[in-house]
This record gives C-alpha cells, sequence and structure tokens, in this order.
C-alpha cells in the first residue's frame, strides 16, 4: 500500500522550546513538495521526525500506512539528505555511496559514478577534506543515486555554483521523470525551485501556515504599486499582507484577484519569494 | 523558449504556449515529434506534472497527438488550428480594444486604416 | 531488521584498526623471536595481548556510540538495529581477537617467545582443551565486558550536554582519586566490612573456575548493557561538535 507519508498532530520540543507544534502535514506520492520557512521555523526538525533521527514529544508518522518511528521498514524508504554530516571522520565519497548502497537496496552505483564525474567530484577524497560545495555535492550524488521512495533535501545547493546548482535540479528532474517518487526540497532559496515542485508547505513558527499546489499560491494574490495616497485608498476594505514604500512610491501585496484597479496604479502577479516574504514577516 | 513568472500567466500556460510558437514557426513541423516531457521538464527546470498540463492542453485542442509508446507529435492541420485562434485572439485582444480606443479619440474607420498603412507609431 | 547491516558496518569501520593492531603485534612478536634466536635468549616473553585487546576493544566502544547512532538511524536503520548490530559485532570482535592472539602466542611458542596471559596466571590448573577453552570464554567475555563498558562511556557522553561532560569529567575522577581514599579513611570499618563481606567472597568464589570469572564479566555485561539500551533507546541523532 503506497499513501506516502502522513504526519499527524505531531509536537516536538527541546528542553521547553517547542520546535513543532501539533503539526499535521502530508507528503503524496511522487510529488515534488517546497518546504519553505524562515531561520529556525522547523523545517529541519520536521524532516528529522519523520526520519526518526529524533523523538516527538506528541503524535505520529505514518509511511506508506506503516508507523514510521523506529521502523526499519517504513526507514528504509526515506533517504533523507541532511545538513549535517554524520558519517565517521576519514570517510571517503566512495564509502559514502558504497554505505547508502548497502542500506538502500535500490541505490546505482554506475548513476553515481557518472554524476561524480560529471560534478568533477573525486570519490577517493575524504568528505572532510571537501570544500563546502563538495561536500554538499557528494551527499546530493548519494542521495539521487539511493532512488528511495521517500527522498528529501535540506539546503541542497548550499555551496554550490550557478552551474553546479542547475546540473542539480536537471538531474533532479531526470530522474523524477524517469523513476518517479516523492521529493521534499527544503531551501531558502524559493525563487530556484519556484517552477520545480508541484507543493509548497510553509512553516512559521513551529507551525504550518500554507499547504498548498504552488498554481494556487501564486494565484492567491497580487500586487498594485503607484502613488501612495491611491494604493491605499485601493487597499481599503481589501486584504493586504503587506507593504512596502519607497518615498510616495508604495507597493501593497493583496489577496484575492484584482478588481477595478485604477489605470494609474500597476499591477502585477506576485511571486512566491515575496508572498513568502509577506506571509512569514514577524 | 523562455519562461518567466513575472508575467503572470501560469507555467503551464507558458509551456503550452511555446510549443505552439515552435510549431507556428515550423521548428516542429506536423507529424514530427516534439520533445518529449521530460525533455522540456529538465531543460527548462519545470515539474513534469505542469509540463504535461500544457501538453494536455494541446492535446485536447487537436494540436498534438500521442502515439503510443513512441511520445507526442504535432497533429496534421496543426499550425492551421493555431493560426486560427491566435487570429481569433489576435482579433479579440487587439483589433476590438483599438477600435474602442479609436472611437474614444473620434478617430474613423478609415483613420485608423491610414494610420496603419502609414505605419505610424506617434500622433 | 537491519542488525546484519550495521554489523557489517560496524566491522567494515574496524578493518583498518585491526590491520593497524596486528600490525603491530605481529612486529613485537618478530622482535622477539629474532632476539630469542639471535642471543639464543630463551627466556624473551611478550605479555598482555589480552590486555591490549581488551583496551582496543574498549576504545572501539566509545567509538561506536556515537558513530553508529549517527549513521544507523540517518540511514534508515533503528536505534534496536544500531544496537544489536553492534553487541553482535562486540561479540565476534571480542571472540575473533582472543581466538588469533591465542594463535599468535602459539607460533611465539615455535619461534621461542613465551607469552603469558593474566587469566592463564590465575588459574595456573587449567590444560587441555577444557582449560584452554575456559581461558578462551573467560576472555571473550572480559572483552565483551570492556566494549560495554566503552559503548557505556560513549553513550553517556553522547546523550550528556556540555554542561552535564564538563560536571561529570571533573567529579567521576574526583571521586575516585579523593573521594574513595578519604571514605576509607573515614569509614575504615564499613570499608573493611565491604571487603570482607562482599569481595573477598565474589574474589574466591571467580578463583574456583575460569568460567566464575567469565560469568562475571557476562553479568557486569547483560547489566550494563540494559543501560547502554536506555541511552540508546531515545538518542536523537546529532553531528559531533
Amino acid at each position: 500500500m503506497n499513501n506516502g507519508i502522513q504526519v499527524k498532530d505531531l509536537t516536538v520540543q527541546f528542553g521547553h522550546f517547542t520546535a513543532l507544534q501539533k503539526i499535521n502535514v502530508s507528503f503524496g506520492e511522487n510529488r515534488i513538495y517546497g518546504l519553505l520557512g524562515r531561520n529556525g521555523a522547523g523545517k529541519s526538525t520536521l524532516l528529522n521526525a519523520v526520519s526518526s533521527r529524533l523523538f516527538p514529544k506528541e503524535g505520529g508518522v505514518t509511511i506508506d500506512g506503516e508507523n514510521g518511528l523506529e521502523n526499519d521498514r517504513a526507514q528504509g524508504k526515506i533517504y533523507y539528505m541532511g545538513e549535517k554530516t554524520l558519517y565517521p571522520d576519514g570517510t571517503t565519497v566512495k564509502q559514502l555511496f558504497r554505505w547508502s548502497r548497502d542500506f538502500y537496496p535500490d541505490f546505482d552505483m554506475d548513476f553515481a559514478n557518472e554524476l561524480s564525474q560529471r560534478f568533477g567530484l573525486n570519490p577517493k577524497k575524504r568528505l572532510k577534506s571537501l570544500s563546502t560545495g563538495y561536500l554538499t555535492i557528494a551527499k546530493l550524488i548519494a542521495a539521487l543515486a539511493a532512488k528511495a521512495p521517500y527522498t528529501f533535501f535540506d539546503e541542497p545547493v548550499l555551496g554550490l555554483d550557478a552551474n553546479h546548482r542547475e546540473l542539480f535540479y536537471r538531474e533532479l528532474l531526470r530522474q523524477y521523470s524517469e523513476f518517479p517518487r516523492t521529493i521534499v526540497i527544503s531551501t531558502h532559496l524559493i525563487e530556484e525551485i519556484s517552477d520545480i515542485i508541484e507543493q509548497v508547505v510553509i512553516i512559521k513558527n513551529g507551525t504550518i501556515l500554507l499547504d498548498q499546489p504552488v498554481e494556487e499560491v501564486r494565484g492567491m494574490g497580487y500586487m498594485v504599486s503607484g502613488k501612495a495616497a491611491e494604493v491605499d485608498a485601493y487597499c481599503a476594505g481589501r486584504q493586504t499582507i503587506g507593504e512596502d514604500q519607497l518615498g510616495n512610491l508604495k507597493r501593497a501585496c493583496l489577496l484575492g484577484t484584482p478588481e477595478q484597479v485604477p489605470e494609474t496604479l500597476e499591477v502585477s502577479a506576485m511571486d512566491l519569494q515575496k508572498l513568502f516574504v509577506q506571509l512569514t514577516n514577524d | 523558449m523562455k519562461f518567466s513568472f513575472e508575467s503572470g500567466v501560469p507555467i503551464y500556460l507558458q509551456v503550452a504556449g511555446q510549443i505552439e510558437d515552435a510549431i507556428l514557426s515550423g521548428a516542429f513541423p506536423e507529424e514530427t515529434q516534439v520533445p518529449s516531457t521530460t525533455e522540456i521538464s529538465v531543460t527548462y527546470q519545470i515539474n513534469p506534472a505542469t509540463v504535461l498540463k500544457g501538453m494536455s492542453l494541446l492535446t485536447e485542442r487537436e494540436i498534438l497527438h500521442k502515439k503510443r509508446g513512441v511520445g507526442m507529435f504535432v497533429s496534421r492541420g496543426g499550425a492551421q488550428k493555431i493560426l486560427q485562434q491566435r487570429k481569433r485572439v489576435f482579433y479579440d485582444g487587439y483589433i476590438v480594444r483599438l477600435l474602442e480606443e479609436a472611437k474614444k479619440l473620434h478617430l474613423s474607420k478609415e483613420d485608423v486604416i491610414r494610420m496603419i498603412e502609414e505605419g505610424k507609431t506617434d500622433e | 531488521m537491519k542488525i546484519m547491516k550495521m554489523f557489517r558496518w560496524y566491522w567494515q569501520n574496524t578493518y583498518w584498526a585491526l590491520v593497524g593492531f596486528y600490525g603491530a603485534m605481529l612486529g613485537v612478536l618478530l622482535l622477539g623471536s629474532t632476539i630469542a634466536i639471535c642471543a639464543g635468549e630463551s627466556e624473551v616473553s611478550v605479555n598482555g595481548f589480552s590486555f591490549s585487546s581488551a583496551v582496543m576493544i574498549f576504545v572501539m566502544g566509545i567509538v561506536f556510540f556515537s558513530a553508529g547512532t549517527r549513521f544507523g538511524p540517518s540511514n534508515g536503520a533503528s536505534r534496536k538495529s544500531t544496537f544489536y548490530g553492534f553487541l553482535l559485532f562486540l561479540v565476534t570482535l571480542s571472540a575473533g581477537k582472543m581466538l588469533i592472539n591465542m594463535i599468535l602466542s602459539q607460533m611465539g611458542q615455535w619461534f621461542g617467545v613465551h607469552t603469558q596471559e593474566l587469566e592463564a596466571l590465575l588459574y595456573p590448573g587449567t590444560s587441555g582443551f577444557g582449560g584452554w577453552l575456559s581461558i578462551f570464554l573467560c576472555q571473550t567475555a572480559a572483552g565483551l565486558a570492556t566494549g560495554i563498558l566503552g559503548y557505556f562511556i560513549g553513550g553517556a557522553y553522547y546523550r550528556m550536554n556540555k554542561i552535564w561532560k564538563i560536571a561529570v569529567s571533573i567529579t567521576v575522577p574526583a571521586l575516585a582519586a579523593i573521594g574513595l581514599p578519604l571514605f576509607v579513611v573515614s569509614f575504615p570499618s564499613v570499608a573493611e566490612g565491604i571487603v570482607v563481606k562482599l569481595l573477598a567472597p565474589l574474589g574466591s568464589w571467580v578463583l574456583r573456575s575460569p568460567y566464575c570469572l567469565a560469568l562475571l564479566f557476562l553479568g557486569f555485561s547483560i547489566l550494563l548493557g540494559l543501560f547502554c539500551w536506555l541511552l540508546i533507546r531515545k538518542a536523537p541523532v546529532k553531528a559531533a561538535g
């Protein structure tokens, strides 16, 4: 039975700090999710809890209908490329690949080697001796090659240059097309993944702020800009989620669709990044 | 092909539009195969589901058709269909509005035609 | 269960340490036998094979709590698999090392190097296959106990936060170095009671047979193993530093 990952009433606490507060979210089969949130909002904590790296105070996680916590079989379906390096000192790239193959039977060693070559990664090197970018690349390749039904990426392009970022996104999509699976990308570079993801999940202060298809999110709002007084007049009585002003020039973000906008005001589409900033501002 | 979010047009419509452009320009002749969903997805870094949605739109309008196990092909008369539809859009979007605006400026149909022929851009 | 996967992983990470260890051991034996042959010396002896093995196992125990807890659960293995895999690894490592030690010391004998183990000194009466087996079990159990002790210490440090780490690092040695002598001096009768009533009978029971000593180590391992399970059961995955 495959019905994705269901997170139910999940609460995670670190001492007195509540990192996640009764979160309910699901990651459906064969879809690409963007997990967004500001630093410390709880993105990594959510992924850590789903992949059983930490223990929730309350609530649970099911993976394809099975309890996910401390379950060898269920957890074997998740490959989580985290920000931190969790291998012993002295581990080489080659070892990382071999161990990943031992624990993820679908691991494609030929693909891993081919990608290493294309990224210019020397598999003989120790992880510790790699630069930030190449360490990320090594982990990315292992995550892509593992072919786990649920693959999580936490900050997948950390330290990568533009060429490598593009190469990663391409390979991700190629792999996804050829071997569909559920992918969750947690990142700060929203604009880069906005066309890649299908669903957006935004976390704020340990709760889910938004969980919607990208297409819908884009249609959620729009921006109007023009003279401050005119913008204010238009915004009166409408749901404004944010505004910024430069001298007498004002730009407001509104929810809904534009209606009877005065010709002196300019209407533009709201992009994900701007919406995100407006929604997550304190 | 070029995709931009700023334009406010949903990406799947942009995908459909770009494929149409390519068919019109002759880059994708009739009865030939168009790039696969994967190819487009990978090249332009767009979710395959979004690309598929754009392509489905074109299959619904019988501009593209699917050959089982091979891929998507440009239908016979596909370019013609696009041309007809675009002409309609052109008429609704530009001509009608042009005439409405002309009316406001007290320009007769003949004035407008003369202006077009002269290719004047400012008045 | 991914016990065997974890078991293999622990072994893969022990490979080079073992090569180094036995490289050094062979070197010492070779040196000893060279001296024995060249100098015609018959009194060359190399001691403490099982002791140094136990030290190595102890260190592996310390290292593998954090290394295993980071690796296992972040690669889809449960704490249970991570833990049982370690226990299986530890038993095989300990038994394997002790077996190799015995073979090496036998080889040493052929080349004129005498090896003397603590266990053999404790039980001079043992002989034959039964005696060999008892000593072997005894050493294996000792290795197991030191490994578990290392794992427990590694685990305690892994689970403690910085303040606790510092506190324990100061308090425990202080208690051993100052508290214990102070206790003996302050309460000589209590200390004497403990020695006479508890330790002395235990000591004489242990000296009855190598199997007793093996049982003592095994009991200690099981008890500490339970505490180790408590430490790893809910251990979060956290990076070093």
